[in-house]
Formats: structure tokens, C-alpha cells, sequence
């Protein structure tokens, strides 16, 4: 009888939730319990988070265990586990992240993923290594530093009320020329890849700046958006509200890797027909170049919207599951931004192949 | 007992009288008095339904305007919106909500410009470009979603899928040829090698998969619609990895397959050894370029919920054990560790396909 009744309230909480979530214009206020949700975990700014091994288990009590854990230095602690809707299965030798508050009570909060993760980043950059050679790991190092620059300088600019738009052309730039010339050093055949990538990256963005005011985005539909929306209201004193500008952004930043590719290749291609006939007309390298370039672009065409689709599935799956007619999905918010960042970003490539072509038919021949 | 079963059914029905709404479009008539009640600006608006069955008809509702200004829909006469009616059980209009902007004329308007611009800077591929494409989101939204809803398992949906999408644009690329065999054979290890790697580190990684972005959704949903579980969840997260990857993968092994072909094709007695040599060279080549792009386009989709990390001020080392970010680091990685990875392969199978000794 119990359980059941249970079941029942939990049921219908789940409902309200998703009702709750699939309604726009619903005769409730719109700031639901952010706090609950599994995206997030408010944590105390005095909290210290440190990383350790489950040794045994001391005794257990009800939803709570005490466990030994020992530290990574080599201490030895006790930290409190308690139960919760997902457990935490402990046994010896879990590596398990533990948090530690004033009151020197230790609890654990998490696995340690970390460790796993690093021995993956290891294993790539082997892979890379043995398979590349030293020399592309230059690359590589760039495509690092330019995500570090979004992550801890970008970020904390936004919320001080940059603008995002800025900051996102900022760091494609960045990126940009450290990747070509990491790759391929100074020399006139990366510079006609970095004016093609910047240009088309330019192009879009205006189409964004076009089209995104046009179907009035703001990314209201999308989880992410509503909680950061909710939490830079209550806990900064520059609540962010350029949320347009922060989602051309990212469609900026997100399609640069894939232009970067088709700008280096075709510029490549370009130098190698000029080292094969030095006396070739501007004209016919420029048509020589196109023709190469369409060839690329027709095989990376399908690379950017699979790679989103893929990143995005649960999500696409989930926000697909109650749409029963094509005028819900084609009006909805977040369809517009996941087609228009797949589309726009293959626009992106596309007009690369012209752009970096004219660029380096020009640079690399004088008449 | 039988009580609250009872009523967990009455819940059920009523679930699906709410779900089965209609959308459609309206046009609005004229906006009437304003009354404001707590933090809501409410307007009278009267409406004409403009698409659907119950088209023509003349309606009445009410738009809240909520202090917060981003969840508003902000309407004037003359302008079409998309509403949601919600019917009594003998089909009547029973309530109408306005659900938001009307978005799908801008949504072809873009679709038109992408087609010019891939007919402007594809020249004759174009045909290609727009086939590939259309296989592509075609068979995501008439295959692989319905697949996924209906609850098959997610490993099987994803791989068949994208194993599809993949062989059908190898044949648009490549045609049916010894190119084609050594690129579907070469793809195929890669996938298997991808979907290993993953099992193996969403195991070390304890990875439930329901700490994602809309995981909360999906998990309600599929409460009431199929028999899910977590580990269909870990399951998606795989399938995800193999989709995100397929792209680079075919992209990589198609450059080295052609241009390995092109050289064995200009010197029919290339020894084995040589033909290897210069198919990794070609690897080689390609990666550079390519090392980076998987890394931006999932650096691209967890940026919002990194600011949202950064205004709550979480840990770095809260963050980076987070299962939500572990998630896009696993499938960052992987992903680029399978393209890396089929470069040899790919050397190798079609050295073998081409050249006999």
C-alpha cells in the first residue's frame, strides 16, 4: 500500500516536471526548481574537493556508510557516503571524488572520473604520436590552447557583460591562426588558409546576426540556457542577457575546426599545381583550385551535422519524443538551432573552398 | 493497492488526453484589455486558427507576459503565432495556449539560402552534397529516432543507422568499386574499435548516461512510453560516439582510399610496401587538419553549460569528475581516437584489396 502510494506522488511529480518543461506559455511563473536538477550540484565556495581510494567499509547505518578512504598524499580519512537516487557503488580500490566542509566533515559526492579520462587523453595523444609523428602534435597543442582560451578567459568575460560575438571572432582568430601556422609554419600558403577560414567565418556569422533575430532565438527552449539565465540573475551582479549573441557564438566556434580543414586542404592543393607548372595563369589555378575544392567539400559535407547530431542525441531524442506534427516541430525553438547550426556551419566550409582559392590565387601568383 | 492503481491509470489517460494536443498556426485578430495579477502581465487576444482541422474558426485566449521577458511571446494584430489546443474527448476546442513564434517560413527561408550556396560553391556536386545531406537528416529523423522511441537497443539503432548513412555515402562518393570495399571494410574496424573503447571507459568511468542535457526528458518519458533502463542510457551514449565520429572517419579513409588507388592506378606493380608508405603519408597529411574539429564542435556544445559551471564558481576538479562533462570529454576523445586510429587501418586493408603480394 505504502510503496505504491509512493510511486503514485512520485509519478505525478515526474509529470508535472515534464508538462512543466513542454509548456511556453503556461499560466506558471517559468522558474521551476533549477536546484534538483541533475545538471547542477550547488556547492559551498569553502567546499575543498580532493580525490582518493575506498579502502573498507567502517560500519553501516541506515542510508548512511562510513567508508576509509585513502587520499592521494597517502592519508588515511573517513568520509560519510549516503544513498541516493543513483548510488555510488563503493568497493575496495574505487577511485571517488570527496568533498570536505568547515566542519571537517567528509563526504563522498562522486566517482573520480578524472583518472580514466586522463589515461584516454594519454592514449590519444599516443595514438596521435605514433600514427602523425612529433610534428602534428603541434597542432594538436594549438586546438588545446584555443579551447583553454574559451573555457577560462571567454567564459569569464561573458558574464562580466562582454560581448559574447566579440569575444567568440576573438577566439576563431585565435584559434585559427595558431592551428595553420602550427601546422604548417608562415608561409603563403597558411595565410591564404587563414584569410579563407576567417572570411567564411565572418560570412557566418552575419548569416546568424540575419537569421537568428529573424525567427526571434533566444534559446529559451534549450535547459542550459533557462538555468543560466536563472543562475547569473541570482548570483552575479552582471546578469548575462546577450543569449542571441552567445548562441551565434557558439555556432562560430563549433564550425571553425571543420573550415580550418577544407581551407588547409585546398590551399595545400593550390601550392602543390603552382610547384608543378610555376608559369600557370591566375585564372586556370583559380579553376584548377574550385574544382579540387568542390571535391572536398562533397566528401566532408555530412561531417559537421553528424558530429552534432551526435553530441546532441539524448537531447534531440528527448525533445523529439512528444512532437506529433511538422507545425510543432518546424516552429520549434530548439529545431531552429539545431538545423541552423548544422547548416550554417557546412555553409561555412562551403564557401571556403571559393574563398581561400581567390586568396591564394592571388597571393601565390603575381599575374 | 488497488486504489492508487486505479488512479496511476486515471494519471495515464489523462497524460495522454494532455499530450495529444494539436498544433497549429493563428493569426491574430485584435489584442484586448490588459490585467496585471502578480508578476504576470496577462492579454486578452483574439485569434484565427489558420491551419489544422479547425481551421477558420475564431477563438479567444489568454497571453501571459512574465516579468522574466525572454519567456514571453510578444504578439501584435496581423502577426501568425503557434498555438496548442487542447481538445475535449468529442474532438471540441477545449483550451488554447500560445506556444510561441512562428518559426518554419524563416526555417525554409535558410534552407533555400544553404541550397544556393551549396549550388553556388559545389558546381556539379552539388547534386552530390544535397543527396548525402538528405540521406543524412532523412534517415536520423525517419529511421534512427522512431528506431530509438520504439525502444530498441541503442547500440543496434545507432550502428545499423550510421552504418547505413555510411554506406550510402560512400557509394554517392566513391561508386561501387574495390574503393568502396576497402572504405566499408576499413570503417567497419574502426566502429567496432570505437564502440569497444567506449564500453570499456563508460565502465571504468561509471557513467550513467542520466546526468546529460534533456536525460531528464527522455528518462520521464520513457517511463510512460517504453521499458528503459539506465543502461539503454549507456547504451546511447555509445551510439552517440559512433554518430559523432562517422563523419571525420569517412572523410579520412575516403582521402587515403582514393588518393591509394590513384597511385596504384598510375603504377600497376607497386609493391605492397611502397603502396603503404605513401597511404600514410596521405593519412598524415589529412589528420593535421582534422585533429581539431571533432574537439571544437563539442567544445561548441557544452559552452552554455560551462558558463553556467563558471557563474556558480564549481571546482575545477568538481567539474571535470561532473558525469555530464565526463561524458562530452569521453565522446570528444573517442571520437578522435577512432579517426586517428582507422588511418592505419585503412592503409592496411586496402593495400591488401589493391595489390595481390
Amino acid at each position: 500500500m505504502k510503496k505504491s502510494r509512493i510511486f503514485y506522488i512520485i509519478f505525478h511529480f515526474i509529470f508535472l516536471i515534464f508538462y512543466c518543461l513542454y509548456a511556453d506559455s503556461w499560466p506558471e511563473p517559468p522558474d521551476y526548481d533549477f536546484y534538483a536538477h541533475p545538471l547542477l550540484e550547488v556547492s559551498n565556495a569553502d567546499d575543498i574537493f580532493m580525490l582518493g581510494k575506498v579502502l573498507n567499509t567502517v560500519e553501516k547505518q541506515g542510508q548512511k556508510e562510513t567508508l576509509n578512504i585513502k587520499l592521494l598524499n597517502g592519508k588515511i580519512v573517513k568520509a560519510e557516503k549516503y544513498e541516493s537516487e543513483v548510488p555510488i557503488l563503493t568497493k575496495k580500490g574505487t577511485p571517488v571524488l570527496l568533498t570536505q566542509n568547515k566542519s571537517e566533515k567528509t563526504v563522498i559526492v562522486d566517482y573520480d572520473r578524472s583518472s580514466y579520462l586522463s589515461i584516454l587523453a594519454v592514449l590519444f595523444i599516443l595514438a596521435v604520436l605514433i600514427v602523425g609523428g612529433i610534428k602534428k602534435l603541434t597542432g594538436l597543442t594549438a586546438i588545446g590552447a584555443g579551447i583553454i582560451f574559451v573555457i577560462f578567459i571567454f567564459l569569464p568575460l561573458i558574464l562580466r557583460g562582454w560581448s559574447p560575438l566579440f569575444l567568440a571572432a576573438i577566439s576563431v582568430i585565435l584559434i585559427t591562426v595558431s592551428v595553420i601556422t602550427g601546422i604548417n609554419g608562415l608561409n603563403k600558403k597558411s595565410i591564404s588558409a587563414i584569410v579563407g577560414t576567417i572570411l567564411s567565418s565572418i560570412f557566418v556569422m552575419i548569416l546568424g546576426l540575419i537569421f537568428y533575430p529573424l525567427a526571434n532565438i533566444n534559446g529559451f527552449s534549450l535547459e542550459p540556457v533557462q538555468m543560466l539565465n536563472y543562475f547569473s540573475k541570482n548570483y552575479t551582479s552582471f546578469p548575462f542577457e546577450k543569449f542571441s549573441e552567445l548562441l551565434i557564438s557558439i555556432l562560430l566556434i563549433g564550425a571553425t575546426g571543420i573550415i580550418i580543414d577544407v581551407a588547409v586542404c585546398v590551399a595545400s592543393i593550390m601550392e602543390e599545381l603552382i610547384s608543378k607548372n610555376s608559369r600557370i595563369a591566375r585564372k586556370q589555378l583559380l579553376m584548377l583550385g574550385l574544382k579540387a575544392g568542390r571535391e572536398i567539400a562533397a566528401t566532408v559535407s555530412n561531417t559537421l551535422i553528424l558530429a552534432y547530431f551526435g553530441s546532441e542525441l539524448i537531447f534531440i531524442l528527448a525533445a523529439t519524443l512528444s512532437i506529433k506534427s511538422y507545425a510543432q516541430l518546424f516552429n520549434n525553438e530548439w529545431f531552429f538551432i539545431v538545423v541552423f547550426q548544422m547548416l550554417a556551419g557546412s555553409i561555412g566550409f562551403f564557401i571556403a573552398v571559393p574563398l581561400t582559392a581567390l586568396t591564394a590565387s592571388f597571393l601565390m601568383v603575381k599575374k | 493497492m488497488k486504489k492508487s492503481i486505479l488512479f496511476l491509470f486515471i494519471e495515464l489517460l489523462l497524460c495522454q488526453y494532455i499530450f495529444a494536443d494539436i498544433f497549429c498556426k493563428a493569426k491574430v485578430l485584435k489584442i484586448g484589455g490588459t490585467e496585471i495579477k502578480g508578476n504576470a502581465k496577462i492579454e486578452n487576444v483574439s485569434l484565427k486558427i489558420i491551419s489544422g482541422k479547425h481551421k477558420n474558426k475564431i477563438v479567444e485566449t489568454k497571453n501571459y507576459l512574465w516579468d522574466e521577458k525572454n519567456y514571453n511571446t510578444y504578439i501584435k494584430p496581423g502577426d501568425t503565432i503557434v498555438i496548442r489546443i487542447n481538445e475535449t474527448i468529442d474532438g471540441k476546442i477545449d483550451r488554447v495556449s500560445i506556444k510561441g513564434y512562428r518559426r518554419d517560413k524563416i526555417l525554409f527561408l535558410f534552407l533555400l539560402v544553404f541550397l544556393i550556396v551549396v549550388f553556388l560553391t559545389c558546381g556539379k556536386k552539388w547534386l552530390v552534397v544535397i543527396a548525402s545531406i538528405t540521406v543524412t537528416i532523412s534517415s536520423f529523423m525517419f529511421l534512427l529516432l522512431p528506431m530509438l522511441k520504439n525502444g530498441h537497443p541503442p547500440i543496434i539503432a545507432c550502428g545499423s543507422v550510421a552504418m547505413l548513412i555510411a554506406l550510402a555515402m560512400l557509394l554517392l562518393i566513391l561508386g561501387f568499386s574495390k574503393k568502396f570495399i576497402a572504405s566499408v571494410l576499413s570503417l567497419s574496424i574502426g566502429m567496432l574499435f570505437s564502440v569497444l573503447l567506449s564500453i570499456i571507459f563508460i565502465n571504468l568511468t561509471k557513467i550513467s548516461g542520466i546526468f546529460m542535457e534533456g536525460s531528464r526528458m527522455l528518462l520521464t518519458a520513457t517511463r510512460s512510453i517504453t521499458g528503459w533502463t539506465i543502461s539503454d542510457f549507456r547504451g546511447i551514449i555509445i551510439g552517440s560516439v559512433i554518430i559523432a565520429a562517422l563523419g571525420v572517419t569517412i572523410d579520412i579513409i575516403v582521402d587515403i582510399v582514393v588518393g591509394m588507388s590513384a597511385l596504384h592506378n598510375a603504377k600497376k606493380d607497386i609493391a605492397r610496401k611502397e603502396l603503404m608508405a605513401s597511404g600514410l603519408k596521405i593519412g598524415r597529411d589529412v589528420l593535421s587538419g582534422m585533429l581539431g574539429s571533432l574537439f571544437l564542435v563539442f567544445t561548441a556544445s557544452s559552452i552554455i553549460m560551462m558558463t553556467v559551471y563558471t557563474v556558480l564558481k564549481t571546482p575545477a576538479l568538481r567539474v571535470i569528475n561532473w558525469e555530464f562533462f565526463a561524458v562530452v570529454l569521453l565522446e570528444a576523445f573517442i571520437g578522435s581516437l577512432t579517426f586517428v586510429i582507422v588511418i592505419p587501418i585503412t592503409v592496411l586493408v586496402s593495400s591488401l584489396i589493391f595489390t595481390k603480394k
